[in-house]
Formats: structure tokens, sequence, C-alpha cells
């Protein structure tokens, strides 16, 4: 169909307010995702289920067309119609919880003019919070059709279908400089007393805040039960991503393994055979192993997001976080980077300082992503003695939270750095933490299912490729050219991984890094997870076998043959190493820049070498 | 008495008087004063802090009297002027 022809309406709503579930209402499943042209902020489009000449926008959550930040110029810019596109009509989502601050939004957009429905969604929670509105006077008084809609259910979605079927199509657009001009010129005083208006001629019971949201609110935002609280909140959501995840990510890693034997009896031995094994299951099962540690989390979020808490959260941890230059908002991303850098990238989308989001975006990866826990798990299983210390810790427990701390200590320190770096060149700006904290409710399952299958199938797609190709790729490079006849050692020796291996091992000599390690970080440049497998390859333990078995066959081989200084100079490079293609594919997409990209990655590099030579030189001195 | 936001008391009602200028945020002052006004916080509504940082601080957790919450930095806050008494 030809686009031009299609009659364009806009969803219109302050975030939150429940425009994403009325949205997939009204369009069924043929919503399609994408990001807007130079900017990555989520565009969402679909047809209405109604009527397929008609186009549904769904735009970025904005509170006023008088935007400050880049979602929200993304909404007023497509309105007025600069990504070359007419708007017809605008749907206005009104939040019934927060009456005065919609109405607002909802007299400024009618001020331009366009065809306009109001659903005014949230109405259960307002309603059983006590509101009584008179919708028909509502709607006679904005002039436009209102709505009284709950969004999760049909009959509300009804209504708003049939009023948008009997909006006119083809309207006559808006003058964007014209338009442009009207808001810079609004007064949000006046607004609010025409607003005050309105609420007195329709409102017949205010709504109260409930006792118990009062005392909810009184303990979730303590400067020290508020800390407790969110405490006990994240230890959950840890316990939940590595412990939950665990029978899930057995369950994929032996159903990888057996579909591996399973080919490997189907297909006779060969070239093909060896790259359908080991490169294309091995490196599908190496990504696919995160899903459930990436599903538990986002389901986490998402669920502490629709229940209103995350910004309260953000409020309690801005202190903390401001000394770094950073705002309570980058929690989420710095949260999701203990599972997986790339969810964290993505998810720094909703940090609207430019700054604050590139700054955040180049910390997480320094926070400790499970990938690296393999790694971590061989080493200090190897050197780290298992013996208990102050009569209650394990050493090797400690070693472990110690990494983690120094992860996090870490990231502060560079967004700090950062901080004043940018002060020096004058490009800082404080970041304005004014954030709505809006009500608490209960979660709307049906949204969450929906939007954790968006995560998880971006991730699928994003991370997936990369480091599928990548596999592939790496694969070749371990497999070609192949031992000569009556070669003595691991085939890995004579390829190209091999070769490049001893031509960077001189760089890493000051580090105690033996060859061998320096061929199997290579592998290690698609996911971190794959070190120590490529390890087992390359001293030859036994290539077959789980990770666990070729983790065994290791440790004495590190223990004996790199000695304690190497062995934590790799600990230390695991600490910041940038050796994660898929993660640096993210943030080249989300900054959009390859000279940012490269920096990123340079510095992460940089922060690794010297860290682990520091670690390597004073310990050559003790061991 | 007019004071400004960041120094009420946890728990007292106080009613906006006006938002002023806070050299804090150079340039973007207009800017976040204009999007306080867009978000409410217009003269006469009353406002009470319900939370803030250690110390009292800031950041503030402030509800206005249309029960919408906002938190707020301290130098947001100083750009609220407010009658403590009606």
């Amino acid at each position: 169909m030809n686009k031009d022809k299609l009659t364009c309406f806009a969803l219109v709503g302050a975030p939150n307010c429940g425009k994403t579930v009325l949205f997939n209402g009204l369009t069924g499943s043929n919503a399609k995702v994408a990001n807007y042209p130079g900017v990555t902020v989520e565009r969402r489009e679909g047809l209405f289920v109604d009527d397929p000449s008609v186009s549904i926008i769904d735009l970025p959550g904005t509170y006023s067309l008088r935007t400050t930040t880049l979602d929200e110029a993304v909404a007023r810019d497509e309105i007025l119609g600069k990504y070359g596109r007419k708007i017809d009509g605008i749907i206005a989502v009104a939040d019934a919880t927060n009456l005065r601050m919609t109405l607002r939004m909802v007299l400024e957009l009618k001020m331009l003019g366009l065809p306009m429905v109001v659903s005014l969604n949230l109405i259960d929670v307002a309603r059983s919070r006590g509101l009584t509105i008179d919708e028909k006077k509502l709607s006679e008084l904005l002039g436009v059709p209102v709505l009284e809609t709950v969004a999760t259910r049909k009959e509300g979605i009804r209504g708003v279908k049939n009023a948008i079927a009997n909006l006119p199509q083809n309207s006559a657009g808006i003058d964007s400089n014209q338009a442009a001009q009207l808001l810079e010129s609004l007064d949000s005083n006046a607004l609010y007393a025409q607003v005050e208006d309105i609420l007195a001629q329709t409102v017949k019971t205010e709504m109260v805040m409930p006792k118990w949201h009062q005392r909810l609110d009184r303990l979730t935002l303590h400067p020290v039960w508020g800390f407790v609280l969110l405490l006990l909140v994240l230890l959950l959501v840890f316990q939940a991503v590595y412990s939950w995840s665990e029978p899930v990510m057995d369950f994929i890693e032996d159903f990888f393994a057996n579909l591996g034997e399973w080919v490997a009896t189907l297909m006779p031995e060969g070239i093909l055979q060896d790259l359908i094994l080991n490169g294309i299951i091995a490196g599908v099962g190496s990504v696919l192993v995160f899903v459930p540690q990436i599903t538990i989390l986002f389901a986490f979020i998402l669920l502490l997001e629709d229940s209103g808490y995350l910004p309260r959260a953000a409020f309690l941890l801005d202190n903390l976080l401001s000394t770094s230059g950073l705002s309570g908002r980058a929690f989420i991303p710095l949260l999701s980077s203990f599972a997986c850098a790339v969810p964290s990238v993505m998810s720094a989308r909703t940090i609207q300082d430019p700054r604050e989001r590139l700054v955040t975006i180049a910390i997480a990866p320094i926070l400790t992503c499970s990938a690296r826990l393999p790694v971590y798990a061989l080493i200090i299983g190897a050197v780290i003695p298992d013996q208990t210390v102050w009569g209650i810790f394990n050493l090797q427990g400690l070693v472990l939270f110690g990494l983690y701390f120094i992860g996090v200590f870490s990231a502060g320190l560079v967004a700090y750095i950062m901080k004043r770096l940018a002060r020096r060149k004058g490009s800082i700006r404080q970041f304005p933490l004014l954030m709505e904290l809006p009500t608490f409710r209960l979660p709307n399952f049906r949204h969450i299912f929906s939007s954790l299958w968006d995560k998880v199938k971006a991730f699928l797609k994003r991370a997936g490729t990369v480091i599928f190709a990548l596999s592939v790729i790496l694969w070749a490079l371990v497999t070609f050219p192949g031992a000569p006849e009556g070669a003595a050692g691991a085939a890995i020796d004579y390829s190209f991984a091999g070769m490049l291996g001893s031509l960077i091992q001189p760089i890493f000599a000051p580090l105690g890094f033996t060859w061998q390690m320096c061929i199997a970080m290579i592998p290690g440049i698609a996911a971190r997870e794959v070190v120590v497998a490529a390890l087992g390859t390359v001293y030859a333990v036994g290539a077959s076998g789980s990770e666990e078995a070729i983790q065994n066959a290791l440790v004495p081989i590190v223990h004996e043959q790199w000695g304690i200084p190497t062995a934590l100079a790799f600990l230390a490079w695991y600490v910041y190493a940038p050796m994660c293609m898929a993660t640096l594919a993210v943030i080249k997409r989300e900054v959009n820049s390859m000279k940012k990209t490269l920096m990123i990655a340079g510095y992460l590099f940089v922060l690794a070498y010297i860290f682990s030579f520091v670690v390597y030189q004073i310990s050559i001195r003790i061991f | 008495m007019v004071v400004p936001l960041s120094k009420l008391t946890k728990g007292n009602v106080a009613y906006i008087d006006s938002i002023v200028a806070n050299q804090a945020f150079g340039e973007l002052d207009t800017l976040v004063g204009r999007r306080l006004a867009d978000l409410g916080f217009s003269k006469g509504v009353p406002v009470e802090v319900v939370a803030a940082g250690v110390f009292g601080k800031g950041p503030f957790a402030v509800r206005l009297s249309n029960l919408s919450q906002f938190s707020l930095r301290a130098a947001e806050a100083s750009k609220i002027l407010c009658h403590i008494n009606k």
C-alpha cells in the first residue's frame, strides 16, 4: 500500500499512562518496531485493526510538547510533521489518576487544531480511589470525545475504536512553524487555570491518596528504611538472576551438547561436521545460554517499573550516583549490566541527558557481567585456596566479591573522571532529576509479558546475529590451516588463531601471559565465556566433555604451568577487558558513532592492560 | 513567610508562591523553570515534602495537591519559593 495514502493518527500521552497497552489493543499484532532515523528512540507503528487505511503511531511518552528530552523532542517533531509525514489526528491518552497535569497536556494538544479523541485511561485505579467524573460534561467542555478506558479491557478499547472511526480522515494538517511558535508562547499558568475551571464543573468527588499508598511512599523513599528495602529487592533480583536461571541454563547447555552429539552421529566426520558442531551449534548455544538470565532480569525490571517502584529506587540512589556525575536514572541500566552489558546498553535509552547516557554506556561494560563468571571460577578455583577466613567467610567467595567490588568501584571512578574532564572542557551541565514518581499500582501482566518478549527478541536478534557470525569466523580462524602431518601439538597451534596468538604474545609478555593464553583470548573476543573452552582446546585437555569437565582438567594446569602471578594477572585482565563483540556492536548502534565506540573499547583495553600489568608485577615480587 | 522548597520541613503543607531563577542551571534556567510550570508547580498550589535525602539535603520527593509526585534535586527545589502559611 502506498504510505502517503494512509491516514496517520498519533498516540500521545505521558510516560507510564498505559499508552502502549492501548496501542497494542488498537493495532492488534501487526505493529512494527524500529528506530527513528539518527536517534535510538523507539518508533512503534501499526495499522488500525478496524481500518487498514489508518496507521497508528505510538509516540514516546511526553508531558508536554515543550520538550526537554530527546524522547520528547521526537514526539513533538513527529506531531509537527518534521519526519516527513503529516499527522491527521491525535489520540490523547490521559492518566485519570493525575487529571490536572494530563488535562493541561490535552489543552496544549488541542491548540494544534487537529482532530482528537481523549482516552481517559487508568480510570479503574482513579475510581477505586474515589474519583467520580462527568465524562459527558468533560467531553463537552473540551470539545472532543472523551472515553473512560481501562486499556486492558475490551469494552474501553471498543469505545476508542469507534471514536477513531468517526474522526475525519485526511485533515488539513498543521503548519509546523506556526505550531512551534504557538507552543513557545504557551502560558502554563493560564492553561492550569482553564484546567481548574473544567475540573470544577466535571469532578463530582475528588480522588484521595489512599493511606497505604502514603505509608508505602514514606517507606520506599525513606533515607534509611527505603535503602534497606531496596537492598532486599536487589538481593532478590540477583538471587533470581543467578540461581533461578541455573536449571534452565543447564538444560540449554545439555540440549546443545546432545544436539551436537546427535549431529555427530548423523554426519560423516569432516570439515562440514566440524563447522556445524563447533562453529554453529557451539556459537548459537553460547548466546542462548544467557537468555534465562536476561529474561529473569528484565521480568523483574518490568515488574518494578510497571508497579511504580523504579523511580523511587532512582530517587534513593541519586545522591550516591550524583557524586560520579550521574543521576538516579542510570541505576536501571547499570543494574542490568550485572547480567549482560548488551541489554544494559540498550536500556540506557531511558536516560534523557545525552552526556549522562554516553557515560552510562561507557561504564556499563566494566560491571561484572555473568559471562565473566566461568573465567573467574576457573582462576579462583586454581589459585585461591579454599579456606575459611575470620570464621565465617570463604576466601574464594571473598575474592569473587572483591572482583565485583573492583568493577563497581572502577565504574564509579571512571564516571567521576569523565565528569571532571567534561567540567574542564566546560560541557558539563547538571542533570536535573525532575522526575515523576508515579502512583503505585498492580502491574499489568499481559503488558509485562509482551514487553518481555520484545526485549528478549531484541537480545536474540542483536546479540545473536553478531555472536553467530563471529563464532563462524572464529571457528574458521581456529580450524584453518590444519595441522601438518605428524604434528605434535594441538591443531589450534598451527591455525590462524595460533599465529595471531603468537603474534600478540609479546604485547602481553609484560603481563605474564603465555602464548596459549593469547590464543585462547582470540575466540574469547566473541564472548568471554568461550575463553575457558578455548583454553581447554589449546591445552588439549580433551575437548569433548562438559564445561565443568574442561574446567576441572584445567585447574591443575593453571596452578602448575601459569603460576599465581600470571593467573592473577589474567583475572585482572578480565575485570576490564572489552573482549565482547556483541557489546561493542550494540554500543556502536546506540551511540551511533564509530569514534566514540573505539574510544570506549580503547579505554577499557588500556585499563585492562595497566591493571593486569600492575597485578602481575606486584605479585611476582610476592609469590 | 516565603522560603525555598528545599527549606520546608517534611510533612508540612506549604503553598507555592513563585518560581525564581537559579544561577546553577546557567542558560538552561528558563527551560527548567518552564518545565516546572508545565508539570504543575504553579502559584497557590499546595505542596508537601514527602521525603528528603540524608540530612535533608535532597533530593526531595514532593507531592502537589493534585496528588502528582515528583523528585527534585536541591538546585531545582531552591527555584520554587513557597509560603509556609496560606
